[in-house]
């Protein structure tokens, strides 16, 4: 038997070795070089620890992030990173600093490839509102501060825009949602900028305080909409609970549903209501319980449970949006009138999971079958999207039946092991009487 | 009411009397323009106040009349009077006018009044304007408004709905924070309107309008949380309808337990929502078995119980219904179990329910038996403290219920139901709790 020097697994390699193998080593390490000198400067400056001190704050600003409340997030330290340089704070020591102490945390508790990946999200924006600040400079020496604080803002967000957008699709922040978000923290940094410059550091803090509000308030919107996303999630695991579906067919027909409303371009209103709807398109299946002695003894029909199901969301105050799709889906309420795309999709999605189910190697099978039917049961528009779909994403179905298995494997009862805090709750607001 | 009128009146004639005497010997001349301009964004912003659903409400006015003294102060205009006129705008509330509810309207106005007054008398008698002295008096102003404003709304309020002050107070105190938060930035925003002109007002005025929306956004989300979990609770019922209403009363009394506990309010929140869903592995249990009169056999009872842990198992998997599937499982409630590692808090959670739930399975109808009195109820509670219950939950839910003075079980109950066979005095049934029964509440 020969000795055979043994290869190093990735578990095993230090990491040095995983810096240098990483695609992030060279803006990590031009970047740090930087930073290094520009401490160095720093410290042996009169203004060292004013320098300090700002990029430490800026450091922990830029861990806070503001959630955007239908995904993603912004970091809360822009506004400081925005005013920053509109001020006479030492920015282009203050900011490659406060980047590098962040970065430096992430390499600590994570690793490498964390701190490039902050490095890669957070550096950008941050220079870009210090070169705007520059760029006002060169033109106009004795700009006051609002303008000057204003083109950091907007070079600051617009690097923000393009780097989000070079995300993968899951982590991609939604622009336009995150215009309020964007809005909050730019005047932010005017205010706390223009407070700075005329009525000293005390007034800064005053001027913060709307933009924590309001961080204070997309935080509760955004954990309530996730409240309520994940309470419908349950709620459409009912039937499968009773026994009436196979489990895990709500929630990767969803998966579906999401996909096809995106391949066809639909708003974020409707794709929200498309997916809440083919979550709940079963929930009527309850009112027909087998194990009941008093029940049908005949499984009823899909317009049944859907009329069903619509019944029993009205019944609750459920948006009528998502009952009156629920009822479309199958055929239901429309008075003569050919259902509208959004039930299409719903319907499209729930059928092409009844062929596919747990089974990734049968989607060619659920993609036949929905094509077959595409100009009768199924409209062509939403057929051509689910192709498009699966083409364009080719583990969707493996997302999808990923999705449905975390449910079907835990049948057995509660894993005590995976008790980690209690998932989200929705808090009482601070009141004022009137 | 006699009361109420004679303190309305009051307030209303001191008010009229500060704004005569201002008007009589003004020293300096009024700023209409500004009066005029700074009451219109106080009444806009009080009329677009977020309603919360505990019949209070927030809204950015005081910002506003902060914001007016501090433009109004040092530029050789009236101040008090001026402050006064702006202050009352925020009576001006559409929805009392609209309801011709005039008293209430001219009490507000006089109270926003009086507290405006206070607070612009404090610029007034106090000329520091700078560094951390100019802060103390910024804060001294917003103090004195908060003063006046809470003094005559508390007994107003106390008055009206019929409550003791200290009641009141408890329920006001928690905003106080926010007179010094929004006074402090309506100043502000006073200064650096004078500083860099009114281009502060949209630096402020969106982020507040963002902040307002978001906030509405998230009561409505709220109360679309609120239908899904009725929604929720109607199929558990459905599914065994000789429970209905049962669930809203475990939570009441989850509740109670959780107060006598002092939990915080996040936690009692969680709790509630836990106690509400406690059944929710029902849904997961045949309905034969559910709605089975008598006792349930050994194998139809291991069903009951595999069925139950499966479908608490699926909703495990989704954050939200993590601590209340915990809750919902056998193997927290017992309090002489072990708990197999889960979250102390979650087992705090559990036997309070546990306790909650049978309390109202004795004091409620079944179709296998009828409600117990609740003394009798007490007493089995009593019996299983340090064992199957929790005793200090025991102790909180009888103290609670001893304190309200309330009566429950036989002879008190909300919910009848008229079954078909009336169920006997005595029994045991697939509810669970048969083994709380004796020969004492066979009588």
């Amino acid at each position: 038997m020969n000795a055979v020097a043994p290869t190093p697994t990735p578990e095993q390699q230090s990491p040095l070795e995983v810096l240098r193998r990483s695609s992030v080593t060279v803006p990590v390490g031009g970047l740090a070089a930087a930073v290094a000198g520009g401490v160095l400067l720093g410290v042996l400056s009169r203004d060292a620890p004013w320098v300090a001190a700002l990029a430490l704050l800026l450091a922990g600003s830029l861990g806070v992030r503001v959630a955007v409340p239908w995904g993603g997030s912004v970091p809360l330290g822009y506004t400081l990173a925005a005013a920053l340089p509109a001020l006479p704070s030492q920015a282009g020591l203050v900011i490659p600093a406060a980047i590098a102490l962040v970065a430096g945390t992430k390499c600590v508790r994570t690793g490498p490839e964390a701190a490039g990946e902050s490095i890669l999200r957070l550096g950008p924006p941050c220079l870009a509102a210090l070169g705007a600040v520059a760029a006002v400079d060169a033109v106009h020496p004795d700009a006051p501060v609002l303008p000057r604080v204003l083109a950091a803002v907007v070079a600051l967000v617009a690097a923000d825009a393009l780097v989000t957008r070079r995300l993968p699709p899951g982590e991609r922040l939604p622009l336009l949602e995150a215009v309020p978000v964007y809005l909050t923290l730019g005047c932010g940094a005017a205010l706390v900028a223009v407070a700075t410059a005329g009525f000293g550091v005390v007034m800064a803090l005053v001027a913060a305080f709307p933009v924590l509000i309001t961080r204070f308030s997309f935080q509760r919107y955004a954990a309530a909409r996730d409240t309520l996303d994940q309470t419908v999630q349950a709620l459409g695991l009912v039937p499968e609970m009773a026994g009436l579906i196979p489990l895990g067919h709500s929630e990767r027909a969803a998966v579906y549903a999401g996909a096809v409303a995106e391949a066809l371009h639909l708003g974020r209103g409707p794709r929200h209501r498309v997916v809440t709807a083919t979550r709940l398109h079963h929930l009527g299946g309850v009112r027909y319980d087998p194990g009941d002695p008093e029940a049908p003894a005949e499984s009823p029909e899909p317009l049944e449970v859907a009329s069903g199901g619509a019944r029993i969301l009205r019944e609750a105050g459920f948006p009528e949006d998502v009952a009156e799709l629920v009822e479309q889906a199958a055929g239901g309420g429309l008075d003569g009138e050919a259902p509208s795309l959004e039930a299409a999709v719903v319907r499209v999605a729930g059928s092409f999971d009844d062929v596919v189910g747990e089974d990734r190697m049968a989607t060619s099978r659920g993609l036949a079958a929905v094509s077959a039917a595409a100009g009768g049961t199924h409209d062509r528009r939403a057929v051509a999207a689910l192709l498009q779909a699966t083409a364009a994403t080719p583990d969707l179905v493996a997302t999808a039946v990923a999705s449905g298995a975390r449910f079907s494997e835990a049948a057995s009862g509660i894993d005590f092991g995976q008790l980690v805090g209690t998932g989200g709750t929705i808090i009482p607001f601070v009141r004022r009487r009137r | 009411m006699a009361d109420l009128r004679r303190l309305e009146i009051g307030a209303v004639a001191i008010a009229a009397s500060v704004v005569v005497a201002l008007a009589l010997a003004p020293s300096r001349p009024v700023a209409w323009a500004w009066v005029a301009a700074f009451a219109l964004i106080v009444a806009v912003a009080e009329n677009s106040s977020v309603l919360l659903p505990t019949a209070t409400s927030v809204s950015p006015s005081f910002m506003a009349v902060m914001a007016c003294i501090a433009i109004l102060d040092g530029d050789g205009h009236e101040l008090l009077l001026s402050a006064g006129l702006v202050g009352a705008a925020s009576g001006l509330y559409i929805e009392h006018l609209k309801a011709r509810r005039f008293g209430m309207v001219a009490d507000n106005c006089a109270q926003f009044l009086l507290a405006s007054v206070a607070a612009a008398g404090v610029f007034e008698l106090v000329p520091y304007r700078d560094g951390v002295a100019g802060l103390a008096v910024a804060l001294v102003a917003t103090a004195a408004f908060g003063v006046v404003n809470v003094g005559l709304v508390l007994p107003n309020v106390a008055l009206r709905h019929g409550e003791p002050l200290p009641a009141v107070w408890r329920d006001m105190r928690a905003a106080l924070p926010n007179y010094f938060a929004f006074g402090l930035l309506g100043l502000f925003v006073g200064l650096v309107c004078v500083r860099v002109g009114p281009v502060a007002v949209p630096l402020l005025a969106i982020p507040m309008a963002i902040g307002r929306w978001t906030f509405s956004s998230f009561l409505r989300t709220r109360e679309a949380h609120e239908a899904t979990i009725r929604l929720f609770i109607r199929l558990i019922e459905a599914k065994d309808p000789y429970t209905a209403g049962h669930t809203e009363r475990v939570a009441r009394y989850a509740l109670y337990v959780g107060e006598e506990l002092g939990l915080p309010p996040d936690r009692q929140e969680h709790l509630r929502y836990s106690a509400l869903m406690h059944d929710v592995g029902k849904l997961a249990v045949p309905s034969r078995l559910l709605n089975k009169p008598g006792r349930l056999t050994p194998s139809e009872w291991e069903i009951v119980r595999s069925h139950n842990e499966a479908g608490l198992g699926i909703l495990s998997r989704i954050d939200f219904m993590r601590g209340m599937a915990v809750t919902a499982s056998d193997r927290c409630s017992h309090f002489d179990r072990a708990t197999e590692g889960a979250p102390a808090d979650l087992v705090l959670e559990a036997q309070i329910v546990a306790v909650a739930d049978a309390f109202d399975a004795m004091t409620s109808t079944r179709s296998y038996r009828r409600a117990l009195d609740q003394d009798v109820a007490f007493t089995e509670l009593r019996d299983k403290s340090g064992t199957q219950f929790n005793p200090e939950c025991v102790d909180a839910l009888i103290r609670a219920i001893e304190r309200r003075d309330e009566r429950y079980g036989a002879g008190y109950e909300a919910d009848v139901h008229h079954f078909a066979v009336p169920p006997p005095v005595a029994g045991v049934g697939s509810a669970g709790l048969g083994n709380l029964l004796d020969e004492r509440s066979t009588t």
